[in-house]
């Protein structure tokens, strides 16, 4: 029993034993209350008189299907056939097929890497809507939706995700599995922007997160909780309170173990329930869904549950010593299997032979599940087995689906500012910025945008987004500062589809606040659940050297995104560039990260009259100025402090703004007809030296054009400090037209001389 | 019918374990649950318990042993099993028939290869000067036209050969 429960066993508001210290003053109190309600729910014995027969058959089926799946996983990873953690959920089956069972196709779920349990059942549900008979529990689409699960939990080809994602992601879009996460509490944000696209879609679907205990203590589960009540999103947080994260217990994680109760401090309806009860699981969830279905936001579920086994393996917890066998066998006494057969039995649903032939037959699918996939090792003793061969992904598919092939592009009306025919107009770039933006969201009713105070301040904190909060009520979001929560669930809208959601970060340096949405989720998303998962969404921000703004907020992140393959990275330094390249960006299905800078923003510059639907051709770079000495490669405001630098310098220079950034985007042609023709090239970059972008860039134009480099590629970056508040400091830290001028003189001595 | 117990995967990625202690002895009848032996692996140690019933008839691994996951480490009988029944499930499982205690099989050490203490290279070979110090352009040009590089005067950083040099150079005939 939790520290704090009543002897009764409600969930007492406050905890009792804290003992409350003695007061010097006396001041007047009044005693607080929650929002929203937070209680328990059990069944009682008419609700299992009164449940619907064929509801507790199909719950009875699911469960043993569940439990001699997991069966099987484990006796896999017993033989050293589930390469990495097989995380059992033996034991925790009733909270995922209670809480499940009454779901709609069209609901969505996600899962933390314990996960096989809520796959399934929402698999199963999707493909036998009308319910299981636990005469006869297996039929084709279920055997194949067992099949496929271990295949992909095995690592193969034929697996949900072609043996990408394994047992810890798994992901079924048509069944409404969003794809399940080994990051602790990192698939919450997402399931909060699935939730989002499904309120904004008509529709009274709802999205159920699932995780456990230990990740209630989360940056990404708390910020969700906040975000999808300040917004009424139809989520309900899941938590299976498992009692341990790994061997560390509730009790000594968190000042508040009754876990539930971290609804309530979000005004969000919590819920508590024995999770080894399917029907109770069901009954809460019903009236869950009730409240998320009728637009009041979101719920949090509590269930206790218990996993028979350790962590992942099949030993149980008690054998690493963290916890004793009499308390597993109290909880195995338990068993929700054992729960829902005998309560079906004492009402003559179902005889206790029945239920030994279903779990028999939920053996013999599992084992004709596994023999499809594996066999007798003719290397290896007699009854050692492998996986057949034939069975794994072919290496070859190592990279395929990292991005998108761009096919969604391909036919776009593109337009270079040298072949503008008819006249232009002179724009500041920050309304180039609104203005395309304005253009887009007008035609594609998908656009959302969100970020702080994008709504306010007429346009956010510089004007990027001008006009458009008035124009689009519903689709400019100003949102509470919680980076995780917001990216993530952009990431989430962006994996449903249905909406094409810009995000903006105030500055770059928050992407190290949202670094795992940012990163482990939306740039991993598409390969690691197979590779065809489109994730469009559009990151805006601005780097801000030259304000005064210190340490924590001037960076560049162009360095920081190329080492994360599934981005795209634009950077342009005109308004006509910005034009192009945001309309590329939001018709692309890949995560685009477009980079602005605020010394760019009060600048003028021409764009086509009446004209903001062209694109810039993908992946090409500009060349600014044209020369013979050294190739000079920057993006951004330094495009025109090294024009400037070139100028000083009197250097015949060629200057190539690079526009796209990343690894995949980046213009191989024009840096190598431009190599080969000065054998000299330096790159310039404003940023401080460490998350500079030029590194990754200099060794593989060393690699590429060895043969061709007269010296060493050289490179303009900011110093080793971030930049510092202190007007003085912060222009020493960060490159400026002086350090290009020292670069080019550099180049010139490695040449020899000057001319 | 006689049964093989194995060496169990205890994590995750655990490929052997060291069977510290056996917590049974042969002869020994076995419930479920019953702790069969100690476990060993680098992040644990683990009780492993019998998941089966019947008799411990026979020990494959002496302690200490460290054995492959899957690795036969004892047999079950049940009641009527002969000696040749648990030979027989021995052998079928591919387990050594030698007795557990039997020394292992000493692993042969292949010899290192000889590594080359001198470096290989196709630079010019070292002038008593030094070595002469040539821009990637100016090598990969001078390798293509045939031209030796002791004859072309430097004037990059450190006497560097660079393109410049190379065209005076070559200008001057």
């Amino acid at each position: 029993m939790y520290r704090g429960d009543s002897p009764t066993g409600g969930i007492s508001a406050v905890s009792t034993q804290r003992t409350t210290r003695k007061k010097a003053t006396v001041a007047k109190e009044k005693k607080l209350l929650p929002l929203e309600p937070w209680v328990e729910i059990s069944s009682e014995k008419s609700d299992w008189d009164a449940a619907d027969p064929q509801l507790l058959h199909t719950m009875l089926v699911q469960l043993h299907l569940i439990r001699a799946f997991e069966e099987t996983v484990l006796e896999l990873a017993g033989e050293g056939l589930v390469h990495g953690p097989a995380h059992s959920s033996v034991g925790q089956e009733g909270g995922a097929v209670g809480s499940i069972v009454g779901l709609r196709a069209s609901d969505a779920i996600n899962g933390s890497h314990r996960g096989h349990h809520q796959f399934l059942a929402k698999a199963l549900s999707y493909v036998a809507p009308e319910g299981l008979d636990s005469s006869a529990p297996v039929n084709e689409a279920v055997q194949t939706v067992l099949q496929k699960t271990l295949a992909e939990i095995l690592g193969l080809a034929q697996g949900f995700c072609k043996g990408r994602g394994g047992s810890m992601h798994l992901q079924w879009h048509e069944a409404g599995c969003l794809g399940t996460n080994a990051i602790v509490g990192g698939g919450v944000p997402l399931a909060a922007g699935n939730a989002w696209a499904q309120k904004h879609s008509s529709t009274d679907d709802l999205t159920v997160t699932y995780f456990g205990d230990g990740a209630v203590n989360i940056g990404s589960v708390l910020e969700s909780m906040n975000l999808t009540a300040a917004w009424d999103i139809p989520l309900v947080f899941f938590i299976e309170n498992n009692l341990y994260a790994v061997s560390t217990t509730v009790e000594e994680a968190t000042g508040e173990p009754r876990l539930s109760g971290r609804g309530v401090g979000f005004g969000v309806t919590s819920l508590r329930v024995d999770g080894m009860d399917p029907l109770a699981v069901h009954l809460a969830m019903q009236k869950a869904a009730e409240i998320s279905r009728s637009g009041a936001g979101p719920v949090v579920v509590e269930a206790e549950v218990y996993r028979f086994f350790h962590q992942n393996g099949a030993f149980p917890g008690s054998a690493f010593g963290y916890r004793t066998k009499e308390e597993e066998a109290a909880w195995r006494e338990r068993d929700p299997l054992l729960r829902m057969a005998s309560e079906m039995i004492s009402r003559g649903l179902i005889t206790q032979q029945q239920v030994d032939e279903l779990r028999a037959q939920a053996q013999t699918a599992m084992a004709s599940a596994a023999a499809e996939l594996v066999e007798q090792d003719p290397d290896g003793k007699a009854g050692v087995r492998r996986i057949k061969p034939d069975l794994w992904p072919s290496p070859d598919f190592v990279n395929v689906g990292v991005r998108g092939d761009l096919v969604e592009l391909s036919g776009a009306k593109t337009l270079e500012a040298s072949d503008v025919q008819g006249g232009t107009e002179s724009v500041r770039f920050v309304d180039a910025v609104a203005a395309v933006m304005d253009r887009r969201m007008e035609l594609d009713p998908r656009i959302v945008l969100l970020g702080e105070d994008i709504h306010r301040l007429k346009g956010g904190t510089n004007g990027a987004t001008k006009g458009l909060v008035e124009k689009y009520p519903g689709r400019v979001l100003g949102t509470p500062i919680s980076e995780n929560a917001f990216v993530g669930l952009g990431g989430g809208m962006a994996l449903d589809g249905r909406f094409r959601p810009v995000v903006e970060f105030m500055y770059p340096d928050f992407l190290w606040v949202a670094a795992d949405q940012v990163f482990n989720q939306i740039g991993k998303a598409r390969h690691m659940f197979g590779g065809e998962s489109p994730v469009p969404l559009v990151l805006r921000t601005k780097v801000a050297m030259g304000t005064g703004y210190g340490s924590q907020h001037l960076m560049d992140p162009a360095g920081i995104f190329a080492t994360a393959p599934g981005w795209r990275i634009m950077a342009p330094s005109t308004p006509h560039d910005y034009v192009g390249m945001m309309n590329a960006a939001l018709a692309c299905e890949d995560p685009v990260l477009v980079i602005e800078h605020v010394d760019l923003y009060g600048g003028k510059g021409e764009i086509p009259q009446g004209d903001l639907d062209y694109q810039i051709p993908f992946g090409t770079a500009r060349t600014v100025r044209e020369g013979s000495e050294l190739t000079i490669l920057s993006y951004l405001s330094m495009v025109q402090k090294s024009l400037d630098a070139i100028n000083q310098t009197g250097a015949d220079a060629e200057l190539i703004d690079l526009r796209f950034l990343d690894q995949a985007s980046v213009d191989w042609a024009s840096i190598e007809s431009s190599i080969t023709k000065t054998n000299a090239v330096m790159i310039v970059e404003q940023g401080a030296r460490g998350t500079s972008y030029g590194g990754w860039l200099a060794d593989e134009i060393q690699r590429r054009f060895f043969d061709h480099l007269d010296q060493p590629v050289l490179r303009v970056s900011g110093g080793e400090a971030s930049p510092s508040i202190s007007k003085v400091l912060e222009a020493a830290a960060i490159a400026g037209v002086d350090d290009i001028v020292s670069g080019i003189e550099q180049a010139r001595i490695n040449s020899g001389g000057a001319r | 019918m006689a049964s093989v117990i194995r060496m169990p995967e205890v994590l995750a990625g655990v490929t052997e374990a060291v069977l510290s202690q056996w917590m049974m002895s042969e002869g020994q009848e076995v419930s479920m649950g019953d702790v069969l032996a100690e476990i060993e692996t680098e992040k644990a140690n683990v009780d492993y318990q019998a998941e089966e019933e019947g008799t411990l008839a026979r020990l494959l691994v002496s302690p200490g042993q460290s054995v492959e996951v899957g690795t036969p480490i004892a047999v079950f009988s049940a009641p009527g099993d002969s000696a040749d029944d648990i030979d027989a499930a021995v052998a079928t499982a591919g387990a050594a028939s030698a007795p557990a205690d039997a020394p292992a099989t000493p692993v042969a050490i292949a010899p290192e290869p000889e590594v080359s203490s001198q470096p290989v290279t196709d630079s010019p070979p070292v002038t008593p000067g030094g070595r002469i110090y040539v821009s990637p352009l100016v090598r990969k040009r001078a390798r293509e036209e045939g031209i030796d590089l002791s004859l072309v005067t430097g004037t990059g950083p450190g006497g560097r050969i660079v393109k410049k040099d190379l065209e005076a150079f070559l200008a001057s005939g």
